[in-house]
């Protein structure tokens, strides 16, 4: 038997296969040749409905842009936002106020401020050493009381407007008793 | 590519029908030589030889002049017949076919001349077991005699590529071969 490789020698020497009919095949083949003109104004036709259908793409995602860009809130509006809710704010009634105000003012002249004597103080910074190694210092918490925001310039205080109210019965009931007391000398 | 060749298909590329029918003529031998091998099958090589024309007549638009143009050819040809062996069964050899084998290694004449149904016959015991891939190197490299540089273009692998699937090809024949008796 022969070797492989010259059997794959002997094959590579070979001439090309022969078609039986060639001329046959030529024929067939041009017959079904498509004409380059229709293909080329077919791919031209598929160009522009891609072109088409960008553009179309593109614009509506412009319009879905400019329609978003309408509904987010511009800086006056959010401004006006604030206010609104500032001033849906539960205020605190003018007599709840004034009741405060008594009771501050109760509290301040009862807390009578008290001499330290050396006793205490020693008792005291014995006190500090002992308790305070991890903190030196403490800052004493101050709390900002920030004034009552007013709600338009052009309206009056209503606190105001009752002070001067009060006045105003006070003095007439001083009046009143000026005259009810020299009725009475009379 | 002689210049005669050249306006030819510059012709083509203009649509002339009657160029591309020179076009034809002259290269579906060379078209059907690696269809039959690859198909292992007469009338299938011959709607591959078809297609590859079609193919080139509306491509030929974009084939660039200075490149090769049976290389362009045969380019269009082994992916079409990937394409063939992937979608259709392959045919496995009968002992008629080994009989063929045995009947083309034992001749002493080495000027004999295959015909196609000998050639399908041997192709489809060689070949037997390799994949499309190794089929396609070794048909190109072994059977039509190209260099590794043109297979290289053809099949779009690079030449360490070209030499395993060649390798692995022969080695596969080889064993076949020693099976079959031959050795």
């Amino acid at each position: 038997m022969n070797k492989t490789n010259d059997i794959l020698e002997r094959l590579s020497h070979q001439p090309q296969p022969v078609i039986d009919n060639p001329d046959e095949l030529t024929d067939s083949i041009m017959t079904h040749l498509p004409d380059v003109g229709a293909t080329k104004e077919k791919a031209h036709g598929k160009r522009w409905i891609y072109i088409a259908s960008a553009i179309a793409v593109a614009a509506s995602l412009l319009l879905l842009m400019v329609f978003q860009q309408g509904r987010k809130p511009t800086e006056q509006s959010s401004v006006m936002v604030e206010q609104m809710a500032k001033q849906d704010e539960p205020q605190p009634s003018p007599v709840e106020v004034s009741r405060e105000k008594k009771e501050v003012a109760m509290v301040v002249e009862t807390v009578v401020p008290q001499k330290t004597t050396k006793k205490h103080r020693k008792a005291h910074r014995k006190y500090r050493r002992s308790t305070e190694p991890v903190v030196e210092e403490v800052e004493p918490i101050v709390e900002k009381v920030e004034p009552m925001p007013s709600r338009h310039p052009a309206v009056e205080d209503p606190y105001l407007i009752m002070a001067r109210q009060a006045q105003d019965i006070r003095s007439r009931g001083e009046r009143l008793h000026e005259e009810v007391a020299m009725l009475m000398d009379d | 590519m002689t210049e005669t060749e050249k306006h030819i298909i510059l012709r083509c590329k203009d649509g002339d029908k009657t160029a591309f029918r020179w076009v034809v003529q002259t290269y579906q031998r060379m078209v059907f030589s690696l269809a039959l091998k690859m198909m292992a099958d007469e009338e299938e090589a011959k709607d591959v030889v078809q297609e590859t024309f079609i193919h080139a007549w509306l491509g030929i638009g974009d084939y660039d002049v200075e490149r090769p143009f049976s290389t362009w050819l045969y380019t269009i040809a082994s992916r079409l017949c990937l394409n063939h062996l992937k979608r259709g069964k392959v045919n496995s050899a009968l002992s008629q076919d080994e009989q063929a084998l045995q009947r083309f290694a034992s001749g002493d004449d080495s000027q004999q001349t295959l015909e196609n149904k000998e050639w399908v016959s041997i192709v489809k015991v060689l070949t037997n077991g390799l994949s499309s891939k190794q089929r396609l190197v070794f048909t190109l490299c072994q059977l039509e005699g190209l260099s590794a540089a043109e297979v290289e273009q053809i099949t779009g692998m690079n030449v360490l590529q070209v030499k395993s699937n060649l390798y692995v090809a022969r080695q596969r024949i080889r064993k076949r071969l020693k099976e079959l008796g031959y050795e």
